[in-house]
Protein backbone atom coordinates (compact mmCIF):
# COMPACT_ATOMS: atom_id res chain seq x y z
CA UNK A 1 0.00 0.00 0.00
CA UNK A 2 1.49 3.44 -0.87
CA UNK A 3 0.92 6.57 1.11
CA UNK A 4 -2.29 8.67 0.58
CA UNK A 5 -2.48 11.84 0.07
CA UNK A 6 -5.69 14.17 1.13
CA UNK A 7 -7.14 17.41 -0.40
CA UNK A 8 -10.08 19.44 0.46
CA UNK A 9 -12.23 22.02 -1.73
CA UNK A 10 -15.21 23.97 -0.29
CA UNK A 11 -17.23 26.25 -1.95
CA UNK A 12 -19.39 29.08 -0.81
CA UNK A 13 -22.41 30.94 -1.66
CA UNK A 14 -24.43 34.22 -0.85
CA UNK A 15 -27.98 34.39 -2.12
CA UNK A 16 -29.10 37.83 -2.59
CA UNK A 17 -32.41 38.75 -4.40
CA UNK A 18 -32.30 35.52 -6.37
CA UNK A 19 -28.23 35.79 -7.08
CA UNK A 20 -26.17 33.38 -5.71
CA UNK A 21 -22.20 33.53 -5.05
CA UNK A 22 -20.55 30.93 -4.41
CA UNK A 23 -17.01 30.51 -3.61
CA UNK A 24 -14.68 27.20 -4.19
CA UNK A 25 -11.54 26.23 -2.24
CA UNK A 26 -9.19 23.40 -2.02
CA UNK A 27 -6.44 22.66 -0.75
CA UNK A 28 -3.85 19.78 -0.96
CA UNK A 29 -2.21 18.59 2.46
CA UNK A 30 1.09 17.01 1.75
CA UNK A 31 2.91 14.76 4.02
CA UNK A 32 6.09 16.38 5.53
CA UNK A 33 8.55 15.06 8.10
CA UNK A 34 9.31 18.88 9.62
CA UNK A 35 12.64 18.51 11.40
CA UNK A 36 14.10 22.03 13.15
CA UNK A 37 17.85 22.36 12.47
CA UNK A 38 20.16 24.70 14.54
CA UNK A 39 23.25 26.51 13.74
CA UNK A 40 26.52 24.61 14.98
CA UNK A 41 29.69 26.01 17.21
CA UNK A 42 32.69 26.28 15.06
CA UNK A 43 34.25 22.77 14.14
CA UNK A 44 37.77 22.32 15.16
CA UNK A 45 40.34 22.64 12.13
CA UNK A 46 42.07 19.99 10.08
CA UNK A 47 46.25 21.04 10.20
CA UNK A 48 49.11 20.14 8.97
CA UNK A 49 52.91 21.66 9.73
CA UNK A 50 55.67 21.20 7.60
CA UNK A 51 53.73 20.22 4.30
CA UNK A 52 51.61 22.25 1.96
CA UNK A 53 48.46 20.20 2.07
CA UNK A 54 45.66 19.60 3.98
CA UNK A 55 42.64 17.12 3.40
CA UNK A 56 39.46 17.16 4.95
CA UNK A 57 36.41 14.56 4.60
CA UNK A 58 32.97 15.26 5.18
CA UNK A 59 30.04 13.06 5.56
CA UNK A 60 26.76 13.57 3.66
CA UNK A 61 23.75 11.50 4.72
CA UNK A 62 20.31 11.46 3.97
CA UNK A 63 17.27 9.80 4.37
CA UNK A 64 14.97 8.97 1.07
CA UNK A 65 11.53 8.85 1.69
CA UNK A 66 8.09 7.92 0.06
CA UNK A 67 6.57 11.21 -1.28
CA UNK A 68 3.08 12.04 -2.73
CA UNK A 69 1.57 15.51 -4.12
CA UNK A 70 -1.57 16.85 -5.34
CA UNK A 71 -1.85 20.27 -6.69
CA UNK A 72 -4.98 22.08 -8.45
CA UNK A 73 -4.36 24.38 -10.93
CA UNK A 74 -6.43 26.64 -12.82
CA UNK A 75 -7.19 24.97 -16.75
CA UNK A 76 -9.21 27.62 -19.08
CA UNK A 77 -11.80 28.04 -16.89
CA UNK A 78 -12.12 29.75 -13.68
CA UNK A 79 -9.69 30.57 -11.49
CA UNK A 80 -7.83 28.38 -8.62
CA UNK A 81 -6.11 29.84 -6.09
CA UNK A 82 -3.97 29.12 -3.42
CA UNK A 83 -5.07 29.30 0.07
CA UNK A 84 -8.21 31.07 0.48
CA UNK A 85 -8.76 29.16 3.64
CA UNK A 86 -7.31 25.95 2.20
CA UNK A 87 -4.89 24.82 0.25
CA UNK A 88 -6.26 26.29 -2.93
CA UNK A 89 -9.83 28.20 -3.59
CA UNK A 90 -12.10 28.24 -6.21
CA UNK A 91 -14.90 30.38 -6.30
CA UNK A 92 -17.77 30.64 -8.85
CA UNK A 93 -19.08 33.90 -8.05
CA UNK A 94 -23.33 34.78 -8.26
CA UNK A 95 -25.13 31.81 -9.63
CA UNK A 96 -28.91 30.72 -9.55
CA UNK A 97 -30.66 28.07 -10.50
CA UNK A 98 -32.46 29.91 -13.56
CA UNK A 99 -28.69 29.91 -14.89
CA UNK A 100 -29.04 34.09 -15.61
CA UNK A 101 -26.14 34.92 -13.43
CA UNK A 102 -22.82 34.71 -14.92
CA UNK A 103 -20.55 33.41 -12.24
CA UNK A 104 -17.24 32.92 -13.14
CA UNK A 105 -15.60 33.00 -16.67
CA UNK A 106 -13.20 31.37 -18.71
CA UNK A 107 -13.31 29.79 -21.89
CA UNK A 108 -13.23 26.28 -19.59
CA UNK A 109 -15.98 27.37 -17.68
CA UNK A 110 -19.76 27.31 -18.18
CA UNK A 111 -23.12 26.62 -16.75
CA UNK A 112 -25.66 24.33 -18.01
CA UNK A 113 -29.34 24.58 -17.20
CA UNK A 114 -32.69 21.47 -17.24
CA UNK A 115 -36.07 22.01 -16.30
CA UNK A 116 -36.64 17.81 -16.15
CA UNK A 117 -36.92 18.52 -12.08
CA UNK A 118 -38.05 21.88 -11.61
CA UNK A 119 -35.23 25.10 -12.41
CA UNK A 120 -31.78 23.72 -11.61
CA UNK A 121 -28.42 24.94 -13.30
CA UNK A 122 -25.12 23.80 -12.57
CA UNK A 123 -21.97 25.87 -12.82
CA UNK A 124 -19.10 24.48 -13.45
CA UNK A 125 -15.45 24.92 -14.56
CA UNK A 126 -12.57 22.78 -15.72
CA UNK A 127 -9.26 22.19 -13.63
CA UNK A 128 -6.11 20.99 -13.60
CA UNK A 129 -5.67 18.19 -11.07
CA UNK A 130 -1.61 16.88 -11.11
CA UNK A 131 -0.27 13.98 -8.80
CA UNK A 132 3.59 13.22 -8.12
CA UNK A 133 4.93 10.93 -6.60
CA UNK A 134 8.19 9.81 -5.75
CA UNK A 135 10.49 6.64 -4.52
CA UNK A 136 7.23 4.03 -5.31
CA UNK A 137 7.12 1.31 -5.99
CA UNK A 138 5.22 1.40 -8.87
CA UNK A 139 5.70 4.13 -11.71
CA UNK A 140 2.00 4.04 -12.22
CA UNK A 141 -0.80 4.47 -9.61
CA UNK A 142 -3.17 3.91 -7.96
CA UNK A 143 -6.41 5.90 -7.25
CA UNK A 144 -7.39 9.21 -7.13
CA UNK A 145 -10.82 10.04 -5.44
CA UNK A 146 -12.86 12.73 -4.15
CA UNK A 147 -15.13 13.48 -1.50
CA UNK A 148 -17.64 16.50 -0.19
CA UNK A 149 -16.11 16.41 3.11
CA UNK A 150 -18.28 19.25 3.93
CA UNK A 151 -21.52 20.42 2.44
CA UNK A 152 -22.79 23.70 1.63
CA UNK A 153 -25.02 25.57 4.37
CA UNK A 154 -27.07 26.04 2.00
CA UNK A 155 -30.38 24.23 0.76
CA UNK A 156 -30.26 23.56 -3.05
CA UNK A 157 -26.51 23.77 -3.03
CA UNK A 158 -24.10 20.59 -4.35
CA UNK A 159 -21.13 19.44 -5.47
CA UNK A 160 -21.03 18.21 -9.04
CA UNK A 161 -18.40 16.85 -11.46
CA UNK A 162 -17.32 14.91 -14.51
CA UNK A 163 -14.15 13.34 -15.60
CA UNK A 164 -14.41 14.62 -19.19
CA UNK A 165 -15.91 17.52 -20.58
CA UNK A 166 -19.28 18.20 -20.42
CA UNK A 167 -21.61 19.34 -22.96
CA UNK A 168 -25.25 18.90 -21.66
CA UNK A 169 -26.64 19.09 -17.69
CA UNK A 170 -27.05 15.52 -17.22
CA UNK A 171 -23.37 14.60 -18.03
CA UNK A 172 -22.31 16.34 -14.16
CA UNK A 173 -22.63 13.66 -11.73
CA UNK A 174 -23.08 14.30 -7.86
CA UNK A 175 -19.98 14.09 -5.72
CA UNK A 176 -20.01 11.89 -3.50
CA UNK A 177 -20.55 12.95 0.13
CA UNK A 178 -19.29 9.51 1.53
CA UNK A 179 -15.25 9.04 2.80
CA UNK A 180 -15.84 5.54 2.46
CA UNK A 181 -16.66 5.29 -1.44
CA UNK A 182 -15.69 8.76 -2.34
CA UNK A 183 -16.17 9.54 -6.73
CA UNK A 184 -13.35 8.23 -8.92
CA UNK A 185 -11.42 11.19 -10.48
CA UNK A 186 -8.90 9.08 -12.21
CA UNK A 187 -11.28 7.60 -14.64
CA UNK A 188 -9.65 6.16 -17.38
CA UNK A 189 -6.15 8.18 -17.31
CA UNK A 190 -3.56 6.58 -15.81
CA UNK A 191 -2.22 8.46 -12.94
CA UNK A 192 1.33 9.62 -14.14
CA UNK A 193 3.94 11.56 -11.87
CA UNK A 194 3.39 15.02 -12.86
CA UNK A 195 1.26 14.82 -15.53
CA UNK A 196 -2.13 16.80 -14.88
CA UNK A 197 -5.70 15.30 -16.17
CA UNK A 198 -7.92 18.38 -16.68
CA UNK A 199 -11.22 17.70 -14.79
CA UNK A 200 -14.52 19.24 -14.35
CA UNK A 201 -16.29 20.09 -11.30
CA UNK A 202 -19.39 22.37 -10.98
CA UNK A 203 -21.84 23.87 -8.38
CA UNK A 204 -25.72 22.29 -8.89
CA UNK A 205 -28.47 25.02 -8.22
CA UNK A 206 -31.43 23.83 -7.68
CA UNK A 207 -34.32 25.83 -7.63
CA UNK A 208 -37.36 24.38 -5.63
CA UNK A 209 -39.20 26.80 -3.62
CA UNK A 210 -38.12 24.64 -0.86
CA UNK A 211 -34.59 26.36 -1.04
CA UNK A 212 -34.39 29.40 0.29
CA UNK A 213 -31.83 31.62 -0.44
CA UNK A 214 -30.43 33.06 3.19
CA UNK A 215 -28.44 35.61 1.25
CA UNK A 216 -25.16 34.47 2.76
CA UNK A 217 -21.94 33.07 1.43
CA UNK A 218 -21.62 29.29 1.50
CA UNK A 219 -19.12 26.90 1.21
CA UNK A 220 -18.35 23.13 0.35
CA UNK A 221 -15.10 21.29 1.07
CA UNK A 222 -14.50 18.68 -1.27
CA UNK A 223 -11.43 16.32 -0.06
CA UNK A 224 -9.12 14.83 -3.03
CA UNK A 225 -7.21 11.64 -2.07
CA UNK A 226 -4.40 10.01 -4.27
CA UNK A 227 -2.95 6.77 -3.38
CA UNK A 228 -0.13 5.25 -5.05
CA UNK A 229 0.37 1.51 -4.17
CA UNK B 1 134.45 21.95 57.34
CA UNK B 2 131.40 23.91 56.64
CA UNK B 3 128.27 23.40 58.03
CA UNK B 4 125.09 23.87 55.84
CA UNK B 5 122.11 25.43 57.62
CA UNK B 6 119.10 24.32 55.57
CA UNK B 7 115.83 26.11 57.08
CA UNK B 8 113.12 24.90 56.06
CA UNK B 9 109.84 27.71 56.94
CA UNK B 10 107.13 26.55 57.13
CA UNK B 11 104.52 29.11 56.65
CA UNK B 12 100.70 27.75 57.30
CA UNK B 13 97.97 30.57 55.77
CA UNK B 14 94.55 30.59 57.37
CA UNK B 15 92.33 32.48 55.19
CA UNK B 16 89.24 33.76 55.95
CA UNK B 17 86.77 33.08 53.60
CA UNK B 18 86.06 35.41 50.43
CA UNK B 19 82.25 36.19 50.01
CA UNK B 20 80.72 34.71 47.39
CA UNK B 21 80.26 37.19 43.91
CA UNK B 22 76.50 37.92 43.25
CA UNK B 23 75.28 36.06 40.96
CA UNK B 24 71.72 35.75 38.54
CA UNK B 25 71.31 32.18 37.37
CA UNK B 26 68.85 31.35 34.52
CA UNK B 27 67.43 27.88 35.43
CA UNK B 28 64.76 25.36 34.36
CA UNK B 29 61.31 25.36 35.69
CA UNK B 30 59.27 22.20 36.65
CA UNK B 31 56.46 23.17 34.13
CA UNK B 32 58.94 24.48 31.23
CA UNK B 33 61.37 23.18 28.45
CA UNK B 34 64.47 21.97 30.08
CA UNK B 35 66.89 24.46 29.86
CA UNK B 36 70.45 23.58 28.12
CA UNK B 37 73.82 25.37 28.47
CA UNK B 38 74.81 26.65 32.13
CA UNK B 39 73.02 29.04 34.55
CA UNK B 40 74.64 31.77 33.15
CA UNK B 41 74.52 31.27 29.56
CA UNK B 42 71.91 28.89 29.50
CA UNK B 43 69.62 28.34 26.18
CA UNK B 44 66.03 27.70 25.56
CA UNK B 45 64.85 25.32 22.45
CA UNK B 46 61.23 25.90 22.24
CA UNK B 47 60.65 23.26 19.20
CA UNK B 48 59.06 23.53 16.17
CA UNK B 49 56.23 26.56 16.02
CA UNK B 50 54.53 28.14 12.77
CA UNK B 51 52.16 31.20 12.36
CA UNK B 52 49.31 29.49 12.47
CA UNK B 53 49.81 28.06 16.18
CA UNK B 54 48.63 24.61 14.71
CA UNK B 55 50.11 21.50 15.26
CA UNK B 56 52.43 19.65 18.31
CA UNK B 57 54.29 21.52 20.43
CA UNK B 58 57.18 20.74 22.26
CA UNK B 59 56.68 20.16 26.14
CA UNK B 60 56.40 22.50 28.35
CA UNK B 61 55.72 24.79 25.32
CA UNK B 62 52.82 26.49 25.47
CA UNK B 63 51.16 28.85 22.51
CA UNK B 64 48.74 31.84 22.98
CA UNK B 65 47.53 33.48 19.90
CA UNK B 66 47.68 37.21 19.13
CA UNK B 67 46.65 39.19 16.06
CA UNK B 68 49.42 38.95 14.70
CA UNK B 69 50.15 35.27 15.53
CA UNK B 70 51.06 32.56 18.17
CA UNK B 71 53.65 33.08 20.92
CA UNK B 72 55.42 29.91 21.83
CA UNK B 73 56.67 30.45 25.77
CA UNK B 74 58.03 28.51 28.31
CA UNK B 75 58.27 29.42 31.75
CA UNK B 76 61.67 29.36 33.48
CA UNK B 77 63.65 30.71 36.66
CA UNK B 78 65.83 33.53 37.66
CA UNK B 79 67.53 33.06 40.69
CA UNK B 80 70.08 35.21 42.20
CA UNK B 81 72.71 34.67 45.09
CA UNK B 82 75.76 36.22 46.80
CA UNK B 83 74.18 39.55 46.86
CA UNK B 84 73.84 39.90 50.48
CA UNK B 85 71.80 40.44 53.57
CA UNK B 86 71.17 44.32 52.24
CA UNK B 87 70.32 43.73 48.46
CA UNK B 88 67.69 45.08 46.48
CA UNK B 89 68.34 43.81 43.01
CA UNK B 90 66.51 44.70 39.75
CA UNK B 91 66.56 42.35 37.01
CA UNK B 92 65.88 43.98 33.25
CA UNK B 93 66.46 42.36 30.20
CA UNK B 94 66.57 43.15 26.49
CA UNK B 95 67.22 40.98 22.53
CA UNK B 96 71.07 41.50 22.65
CA UNK B 97 71.01 39.47 19.78
CA UNK B 98 67.74 39.13 17.64
CA UNK B 99 66.41 36.34 15.78
CA UNK B 100 67.71 36.76 12.32
CA UNK B 101 64.03 37.40 10.59
CA UNK B 102 63.49 39.92 13.58
CA UNK B 103 63.92 42.82 11.55
CA UNK B 104 61.66 44.67 9.34
CA UNK B 105 58.34 46.36 9.78
CA UNK B 106 56.36 44.61 10.98
CA UNK B 107 58.53 42.03 12.52
CA UNK B 108 58.04 38.18 11.12
CA UNK B 109 59.35 36.97 14.88
CA UNK B 110 59.67 38.19 17.64
CA UNK B 111 61.11 37.81 21.39
CA UNK B 112 58.03 38.36 23.98
CA UNK B 113 57.91 37.68 27.61
CA UNK B 114 55.73 37.74 30.36
CA UNK B 115 56.10 38.57 34.08
CA UNK B 116 52.44 38.23 34.67
CA UNK B 117 50.81 35.33 36.63
CA UNK B 118 48.79 34.44 33.88
CA UNK B 119 50.82 34.32 30.87
CA UNK B 120 48.10 32.43 29.18
CA UNK B 121 46.57 35.56 28.51
CA UNK B 122 47.55 37.48 25.16
CA UNK B 123 47.53 40.67 26.63
CA UNK B 124 50.37 39.65 29.34
CA UNK B 125 52.54 38.38 26.44
CA UNK B 126 54.78 42.05 25.37
CA UNK B 127 57.62 42.62 22.73
CA UNK B 128 60.60 42.35 24.67
CA UNK B 129 63.27 45.47 24.04
CA UNK B 130 66.06 44.69 21.67
CA UNK B 131 67.56 48.36 23.14
CA UNK B 132 70.48 48.05 25.24
CA UNK B 133 69.87 51.49 26.59
CA UNK B 134 65.80 50.69 27.25
CA UNK B 135 65.90 47.22 28.82
CA UNK B 136 62.39 45.95 30.07
CA UNK B 137 62.30 46.04 33.78
CA UNK B 138 61.64 42.43 34.89
CA UNK B 139 61.72 42.36 38.86
CA UNK B 140 63.20 45.33 41.53
CA UNK B 141 63.66 45.05 45.23
CA UNK B 142 64.66 41.42 44.82
CA UNK B 143 67.07 40.71 48.07
CA UNK B 144 69.68 37.86 48.16
CA UNK B 145 68.56 34.34 47.09
CA UNK B 146 65.65 35.12 45.66
CA UNK B 147 63.88 33.21 42.73
CA UNK B 148 61.37 33.95 40.40
CA UNK B 149 59.57 32.80 37.65
CA UNK B 150 58.62 34.47 34.15
CA UNK B 151 58.49 33.20 30.68
CA UNK B 152 59.75 33.98 27.32
CA UNK B 153 59.01 32.78 24.15
CA UNK B 154 58.74 34.19 20.51
CA UNK B 155 55.88 35.48 18.24
CA UNK B 156 55.75 33.82 14.66
CA UNK B 157 54.16 35.97 12.75
CA UNK B 158 51.08 34.30 10.39
CA UNK B 159 52.54 35.58 6.84
CA UNK B 160 53.16 34.07 3.46
CA UNK B 161 54.72 35.56 0.11
CA UNK B 162 57.65 36.56 -0.75
CA UNK B 163 58.99 37.58 3.35
CA UNK B 164 58.04 34.07 4.39
CA UNK B 165 60.12 31.81 5.88
CA UNK B 166 61.33 28.58 7.46
CA UNK B 167 63.40 27.12 9.51
CA UNK B 168 65.42 27.75 13.27
CA UNK B 169 65.27 31.04 14.60
CA UNK B 170 68.13 32.19 17.37
CA UNK B 171 67.82 35.28 19.79
CA UNK B 172 69.54 35.77 23.09
CA UNK B 173 68.52 37.73 26.09
CA UNK B 174 70.43 39.21 28.27
CA UNK B 175 69.72 39.86 31.81
CA UNK B 176 71.47 42.03 33.80
CA UNK B 177 70.91 42.07 37.78
CA UNK B 178 71.89 45.47 40.04
CA UNK B 179 71.91 46.14 43.46
CA UNK B 180 70.29 49.49 44.20
CA UNK B 181 72.10 49.67 47.48
CA UNK B 182 75.78 48.59 45.75
CA UNK B 183 76.65 50.21 42.64
CA UNK B 184 79.93 47.21 42.79
CA UNK B 185 77.44 44.16 42.89
CA UNK B 186 75.93 43.65 39.27
CA UNK B 187 75.99 40.80 37.30
CA UNK B 188 74.88 39.38 33.81
CA UNK B 189 73.22 35.92 32.32
CA UNK B 190 72.10 35.27 28.92
CA UNK B 191 69.36 33.14 27.51
CA UNK B 192 69.23 31.38 23.86
CA UNK B 193 65.42 31.00 22.95
CA UNK B 194 65.59 28.96 19.91
CA UNK B 195 62.16 28.23 17.65
CA UNK B 196 62.30 25.86 14.55
CA UNK B 197 59.48 27.90 12.07
CA UNK B 198 57.99 25.64 9.76
CA UNK B 199 54.91 26.02 6.99
CA UNK B 200 51.27 24.73 8.28
CA UNK B 201 48.18 24.48 6.74
CA UNK B 202 44.51 24.50 8.16
CA UNK B 203 41.05 23.53 6.71
CA UNK B 204 37.77 23.29 8.26
CA UNK B 205 34.23 23.94 7.25
CA UNK B 206 31.47 25.76 9.31
CA UNK B 207 27.75 26.11 8.89
CA UNK B 208 25.94 28.98 7.56
CA UNK B 209 22.76 27.71 7.46
CA UNK B 210 20.77 25.02 8.12
CA UNK B 211 21.14 21.46 8.09
CA UNK B 212 23.98 21.78 10.67
CA UNK B 213 27.59 20.94 9.56
CA UNK B 214 29.38 19.32 12.64
CA UNK B 215 32.51 17.30 13.76
CA UNK B 216 32.01 13.69 11.67
CA UNK B 217 32.13 10.49 13.68
CA UNK B 218 34.20 8.85 11.13
CA UNK B 219 34.89 11.81 9.35
CA UNK B 220 36.60 14.87 9.88
CA UNK B 221 32.94 16.84 9.42
CA UNK B 222 29.41 15.86 9.01
CA UNK B 223 26.11 17.12 7.52
CA UNK B 224 22.86 15.52 7.61
CA UNK B 225 20.54 16.53 5.10
CA UNK B 226 17.92 14.84 7.35
CA UNK B 227 14.55 13.15 5.26
CA UNK B 228 14.46 14.09 1.65
CA UNK B 229 12.92 12.97 -1.37
CA UNK B 230 12.49 13.72 -4.99
CA UNK B 231 9.63 16.09 -5.17
CA UNK B 232 11.14 18.17 -2.30
CA UNK B 233 7.94 18.09 0.27
CA UNK B 234 10.40 16.57 2.88
CA UNK B 235 12.31 19.52 4.52
CA UNK B 236 15.16 18.36 4.37
CA UNK B 237 16.37 19.67 7.96
CA UNK B 238 15.64 22.86 6.66
CA UNK B 239 17.96 23.06 3.78
CA UNK B 240 16.36 25.19 0.65
CA UNK B 241 14.20 23.43 -1.26
CA UNK B 242 13.74 23.79 -5.29
CA UNK B 243 11.59 21.09 -7.19
CA UNK B 244 11.98 20.12 -11.10
CA UNK B 245 10.35 18.22 -13.18
CA UNK B 246 13.45 15.62 -12.75
CA UNK B 247 13.83 16.05 -9.27
CA UNK B 248 14.25 18.27 -5.83
CA UNK B 249 17.46 19.79 -4.96
CA UNK B 250 18.10 20.43 -1.06
CA UNK B 251 21.22 22.78 -0.84
CA UNK B 252 22.44 25.03 2.14
CA UNK B 253 25.23 27.62 2.29
CA UNK B 254 28.53 26.99 4.28
CA UNK B 255 32.09 28.56 4.88
CA UNK B 256 35.10 26.77 3.34
CA UNK B 257 37.58 28.37 5.76
CA UNK B 258 41.89 27.91 4.48
CA UNK B 259 44.62 29.45 6.34
CA UNK B 260 48.06 28.69 5.85
CA UNK B 261 51.62 30.45 6.86
CA UNK B 262 55.07 30.40 6.09
CA UNK B 263 53.94 30.23 2.40
CA UNK B 264 56.11 31.63 -0.58
CA UNK B 265 52.43 32.17 -2.41
CA UNK B 266 49.73 33.80 -0.85
CA UNK B 267 46.94 31.72 -2.46
CA UNK B 268 45.99 28.26 -2.37
CA UNK B 269 43.50 25.90 -4.74
CA UNK B 270 40.69 24.26 -2.71
CA UNK B 271 39.06 20.87 -4.52
CA UNK B 272 36.72 18.62 -3.73
CA UNK B 273 35.84 15.06 -4.86
CA UNK B 274 33.56 12.67 -4.09
CA UNK B 275 35.53 10.54 -2.27
CA UNK B 276 32.75 7.86 -1.84
CA UNK B 277 29.73 8.21 -3.28
CA UNK B 278 26.12 7.15 -2.24
CA UNK B 279 24.84 3.41 -2.53
CA UNK B 280 22.05 4.46 -4.58
CA UNK B 281 23.90 7.51 -7.24
CA UNK B 282 20.95 6.84 -9.58
CA UNK B 283 18.30 8.56 -6.39
CA UNK B 284 21.43 11.01 -4.98
CA UNK B 285 23.82 13.26 -6.63
CA UNK B 286 26.28 15.83 -4.39
CA UNK B 287 26.16 19.21 -6.34
CA UNK B 288 28.31 21.69 -5.58
CA UNK B 289 27.76 26.05 -6.25
CA UNK B 290 29.28 29.56 -5.24
CA UNK B 291 25.98 31.32 -5.71
CA UNK B 292 23.42 29.16 -4.56
CA UNK B 293 21.54 30.52 -7.60
CA UNK B 294 18.91 28.02 -9.32
CA UNK B 295 20.93 26.55 -12.19
CA UNK B 296 24.33 26.73 -10.75
CA UNK B 297 24.77 23.62 -9.38
CA UNK B 298 26.87 21.41 -10.50
CA UNK B 299 27.91 18.14 -9.69
CA UNK B 300 30.77 17.15 -7.56
CA UNK B 301 33.82 15.36 -9.20
CA UNK B 302 33.88 11.71 -8.32
CA UNK B 303 37.33 11.31 -9.70
CA UNK B 304 40.06 12.06 -7.15
CA UNK B 305 42.85 12.74 -9.93
CA UNK B 306 43.87 15.92 -8.93
CA UNK B 307 43.37 17.80 -12.52
CA UNK B 308 39.90 16.12 -12.42
CA UNK B 309 38.63 17.58 -9.48
CA UNK B 310 35.75 20.24 -8.85
CA UNK B 311 37.70 23.40 -7.77
CA UNK B 312 36.32 25.77 -5.43
CA UNK B 313 39.22 28.41 -5.96
CA UNK B 314 42.47 28.62 -7.05
CA UNK B 315 43.24 32.31 -5.29
CA UNK B 316 41.82 31.42 -1.48
CA UNK B 317 43.65 33.98 1.04
CA UNK B 318 44.68 32.80 4.15
CA UNK B 319 42.27 33.38 7.17
CA UNK B 320 39.73 34.71 4.22
CA UNK B 321 36.55 32.09 4.41
CA UNK B 322 34.84 30.92 1.25
CA UNK B 323 30.76 31.06 1.14
CA UNK B 324 30.31 28.03 -0.66
CA UNK B 325 27.04 25.67 -1.40
CA UNK B 326 26.37 21.99 -1.10
CA UNK B 327 23.63 20.37 -3.08
CA UNK B 328 21.74 17.03 -2.67
CA UNK B 329 19.77 16.56 -5.66
CA UNK B 330 17.26 13.64 -5.51
CA UNK B 331 16.37 11.97 -8.37
CA UNK B 332 12.41 11.40 -8.44
CA UNK B 333 12.02 8.14 -9.76
CA UNK B 334 9.48 5.28 -9.49
CA UNK B 335 9.11 1.70 -9.82
CA UNK B 336 11.99 -0.81 -9.74
CA UNK B 337 14.47 1.96 -8.48
CA UNK B 338 13.02 3.66 -5.79
CA UNK B 339 14.58 2.76 -2.04
CA UNK B 340 13.14 4.20 1.10
CA UNK B 341 16.16 4.72 3.78
CA UNK B 342 19.25 6.10 4.79
CA UNK B 343 22.54 6.50 2.26
CA UNK B 344 25.81 8.55 2.89
CA UNK B 345 28.72 9.78 0.74
CA UNK B 346 31.96 11.33 1.80
CA UNK B 347 33.04 14.37 -0.20
CA UNK B 348 37.02 14.87 0.07
CA UNK B 349 38.54 18.63 0.51
CA UNK B 350 41.82 19.40 -0.02
CA UNK B 351 43.93 22.69 0.08
CA UNK B 352 47.08 23.16 -1.71
CA UNK B 353 49.12 25.81 -1.22
CA UNK B 354 52.28 25.60 -3.65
Amino acid sequence: MGMALVGAVWQSSRLEQGERLMRFTGFVMCAVLATAATASAQNTPKTATGTNTVAATLAVKATLAKAVQLTLNTGSGCTVSNGGGGDFSLDFGTVDALGIATGCTGAGAGKLTSTASGNQAVYYTDYTITPAFTNQGTATGSTLTSYVSSAFGQSGFSIVQTNSAPSEFGDFVAMSTASGSPTDVKGGSAITTNTPLTRYVGVKVDGANANVPTGASSTAVVTYTLTIS
Amino acid sequence: MRTLTIVLLVVVSWAAPASAAPTINILSAASGVALGGNSGAATMNLGNGNGLGVGTRASGVYAVALGSGPVYASPFRVNLTGWGGSASVSVTAYVSSNFPRGGGAPPLIQVMYCVATSCGAAANQLVLSTSSGAPAALRAGLPDKSTFTMDMGALIAHINGSSAFTGTQTATILFTANDANDANKRDTATLSVSIAVQRAVQFSLDATGPPSLTAGATSDYAIDFGTVDGLGVSTGNGAARAASTTGALYSTSYLVRPAFSSMTSTNGTVQLYVSTNFARPGLLQLQDSSTGEPGSFAAISTNSAAASQTVISTSAQSKVDITRYLGLFVFAVNGTGAFVGADSAVVTYTLIVP
